[in-house]
């Protein structure tokens, strides 16, 4: 009850009236989950589970994208010059709506499903829903990961807490020392595309690329080991996404709970890969075009989720090619240098996806795209020079660092790496972590990018 | 749980130590801005309760106090100036220090256009001032209802974090170590203090553009973000003076003579703050028998861009000139 009541303040101390959104949403879930649970009937479950759904996807889309599909259709009135009355909503978008109503549908649908038992401790059902490490950017927890926990008896275990403590550390070392310092050279030229030509918009991009890694993950670090230090095992989130070889390997590390949610949710029913080439190719279109609405009101994230739709199409395309391509064709190259391709290939495919959740419109986004390679007319520097030499040495070593210990990550832990070091190593680290944090990070006030989702 | 309790304790007292160590070499290296406000808050404070035999008069608030010289006020004063306090600041101060100060019969109280929407706890750029207050006086209580910023102003004392962690990253430590030349901020005064340095009319004009503009903004971000901030100001105003003539004090309210085109142009963007300022102040004029001089539009200080060190700041020559006007005024020996 403590947690639910700390969760709960701590939603509260953003905007205390939109608590009410979060309960609203919570009994619903609760009372549709305990009939589903007592009805033997199976086209009453669907009703209650239909009523769940459109309960949370309703909110969702009054709050986020009411205004969006508005605007929308009056762009389109007016190019007939029809007059078109309904007013916008005037409403601010609650932090972590996105995340806490997908949270809450997988357990609607687990229950339907009979994978999940329906949860009939109200105090317990709701911390799941508010739980706040997670609450306001994911990771998208399942109920049958996270509700059992809340009924383990929970003991201080010393090297839990130690590994918490140090992944948050991390994380606020992501976030300050890299991902804030990014900002400012990123938002220089994203804000004003059109001042910039060639290589300024080629940093940038790649800047963003790492900009919103490091947010994002930074944010799950903190969330996961502040959730650790309580004894509360979260999801991971990341697995070193630029080191995917594909884009299918991307988005297996890249915000795996909101991939793996989409693709139990609505890529498996949709079929899957289970139905012809072209439906196939179908679902995961949809999937991609709804994850790119999910990130954001704005046709920006829909094409960017649509290039991610494009690339996936192509990859299971080129796949079937690959396969029939004989032995030898294959082993042209060393496997090392072979992957690394990949992997240079596939961070570039992304990078060029990014423009597009980057960029504050379509216009932008595409005057990036076709600026790219237009030489270096410069009216505003490299934009760089807002960072300074030094803003950049900081970024640079800090990147750099963070990808050593992502390469050290692919044989073993990092922190069963330090744990098996004498306790000066240990020490020596942990106090460099929280030094650099301190005398390198960006302080004051900067938003979590993934909080506008 | 007892074994990570005494390791915690360990590495908190190893960090404190690593802390002071880092604060030392930035301090020698390359003086924070910031903690150099600190350190002037602390010696203020210090000289003050050392002088409080002889001390006669303070004048106390932000740094529009500096406007006051008590040289040529011909009076034992002494100016408390924190640049960036607040009223709330003010008041607690006043209440810390006047017991101490026997012999203070005068307190001179700086009015500022802005004065009424001014929270230094409410304004993230401006908090550190509010951690320098509790750092700086020696007291264990703190403004009501601000005890975050309280026990994180106890705490600079030992654990000198606002020292640390710099705007700059470091960049001007590291630069000095290093001998590297830093950009120098452009120097845009004529002269030194002891000349009266001064500005040139074009750069005065635009400084007092750009503070109006910053002032202005403030107060607007204030009043949004605390629509009752107005009230609560004005109560503390007060409040203060209902305990300082309690002690049979003299309090003299003043605005200092501020350069022609900062007036102007606050007038410009908001003329309603200044006009509520000075309601406000009639209004305490009615309850309590205070004195005000709004020096704000001076003919003869005003228009001279001379006595100005930027817009809303009179340099030596100024300050000088301002005190003996106010010393004609308020006769100090009645």
């Amino acid at each position: 009850m403590f947690l639910l009541g700390a969760s709960y303040y701590f939603y509260m101390s953003w905007k205390a009236e939109y608590i009410l959104l979060i309960v609203v949403s919570t009994l619903i879930d609760y009372f549709v989950a305990l009939e589903m649970g007592r009805s033997e009937s199976q086209s009453r479950r669907k009703k209650l589970l239909f009523i769940s759904i459109l309960s949370n996807l309703g909110f969702l889309f009054a709050f986020k994208y009411f205004n969006f599909f508005n605007d929308s259709v009056r762009s389109l009135f007016d190019y007939f010059n029809i007059f078109y009355g309904v007013p916008a909503f005037q409403v601010l978008l609650p932090v972590g709506i996105s995340f806490y109503t997908f949270q809450t549908l997988s357990y609607s649908i687990d229950v339907y499903r009979g994978v999940q038992k329906p949860e009939h401790h109200l105090g317990i059902f709701a911390l799941y829903v508010s739980f706040f490490p997670q609450l306001v950017a994911g990771p998208i927890e399942r109920s049958i990961h996270l509700l059992p926990q809340f009924y383990q008896k929970q003991e201080f275990v010393y090297r839990r807490t130690i590994d918490g403590l140090i992944l948050m550390g991390w994380g606020f070392f992501k976030k300050l020392v890299i991902a804030d310092h990014l900002s400012v050279i990123v938002n220089n030229v994203y804000n004003n595309p059109t001042d910039f030509t060639g290589i300024p918009l080629w940093v940038a991009t790649y800047f963003f690329a790492f900009q919103i890694y490091c947010d994002f993950s930074g944010y799950s670090d903190i969330a996961i080991g502040a959730a650790q230090v309580f004894g509360f095992d979260l999801m991971k989130n990341f697995r070193q996404p630029y080191f995917a070889t594909s884009i299918n390997d991307f988005w297996r590390r890249w915000h795996i709970s909101l991939s793996t949610w989409f693709r139990d949710y609505l890529y498996v029913p949709l079929g899957g890969n289970r139905v012809s080439q072209w439906r196939w190719y179908s679902n995961m279109m949809v999937v991609f075009l709804v994850s790119g609405l999910w990130h954001g009101a704005n046709w920006t994230f829909v094409v960017w989720g649509a290039l991610h739709g494009i690339y996936a199409i192509i990859s299971v395309v080129f796949a079937r090619f690959w396969t029939n391509l004989p032995e030898r064709s294959k082993n042209l190259l060393h496997p090392h240098f072979q992957t690394i391709i990949q992997i240079f290939l596939t961070f570039h495919l992304v990078c060029f996806a990014w423009i597009f959740f980057r960029a504050n419109s379509l216009g932008d986004a595409l005057y990036i795209v076709t600026h790219l390679f237009s030489g270096i007319e410069i009216s505003r520097g490299y934009g760089l020079e807002v960072g300074g030499l030094y803003g950049l040495s900081i970024i640079v070593g800090a990147i750099a660092l963070m990808e050593i210990v992502h390469l050290l990550q692919q044989q073993q832990s990092m922190r069963e790496m330090l744990a098996a070091k004498p306790i000066w190593v240990r020490w020596g680290v942990y106090y460099a972590l929280v030094i650099s944090i301190l005398m390198f990070g960006k302080f004051g006030i900067t938003e979590f990018v993934y909080f506008q989702f | 749980m007892f074994r990570f309790l005494i390791k915690v304790t360990i590495f908190l007292l190893v960090g404190t130590i690593i802390i002071n160590t880092l604060a030392y070499i930035a301090e020698s290296a390359s003086p924070n801005p910031a903690s150099q406000f600190l350190q002037l808050d602390q010696k203020a404070l210090r000289s003050l309760l050392k002088h409080s035999s002889i001390t006669k008069a303070i004048a106390i608030g932000n740094s529009h106090t500096f406007a006051i010289s008590f040289d040529d006020l011909d009076i034992e004063g002494f100016p408390i100036g924190r640049a960036g306090g607040d009223w709330f600041e003010t008041s607690f101060i006043l209440k810390r220090v006047i017991p101490d100060l026997k012999e203070v019969d005068t307190v001179f109280l700086p009015v500022s256009y802005f004065s009424f929407y001014e929270n230094n706890a409410a304004i993230s750029e401006r908090e550190i001032r509010r951690l320098h207050l509790y750092a700086s006086l020696p007291s264990w209580s703190s403004i009501e209802g601000d005890y975050y910023h309280f026990l994180l102003g106890k705490s600079l004392s030992f654990f000198p974090i606002t020292t640390v962690v710099r705007q700059d990253n470091w960049k001007g430590v590291f630069y000095a170590m290093f001998h590297f030349a830093p950009a120098h901020a452009q120097n845009l005064a004529i002269g030194d203090e002891a000349q009266c340095q001064y500005m040139k009319v074009s750069e005065l004009t635009a400084h007092a553009r750009s503070r109006a503009t910053e002032h202005v903004q403030m107060a607007w971000d204030l009043n949004a973000k605390e629509p009752e901030l107005y009230l609560e100001v004005y109560d503390t105003l007060a409040d203060t003076i209902q305990f300082l003539k309690e002690r049979n004090i003299r309090v003299i309210l003043f605005t200092p003579p501020y350069y022609e085109a900062y007036t102007l142009h606050y007038q410009d963007l908001d003329f309603g703050t200044i006009k509520q300022m000075k309601a406000s102040i009639k209004a305490i004029q009615a309850i309590a028998d205070i004195e005000y001089y709004d020096f704000s539009t001076d003919r003869e200080i005003s228009m001279n861009a001379q006595l100005f060190s930027d817009s809303d700041h009179l340099n030596r020559c100024g300050r000088s000139l301002f005190s003996k006007k106010l010393k004609d005024i308020i006769r100090l020996d009645r």
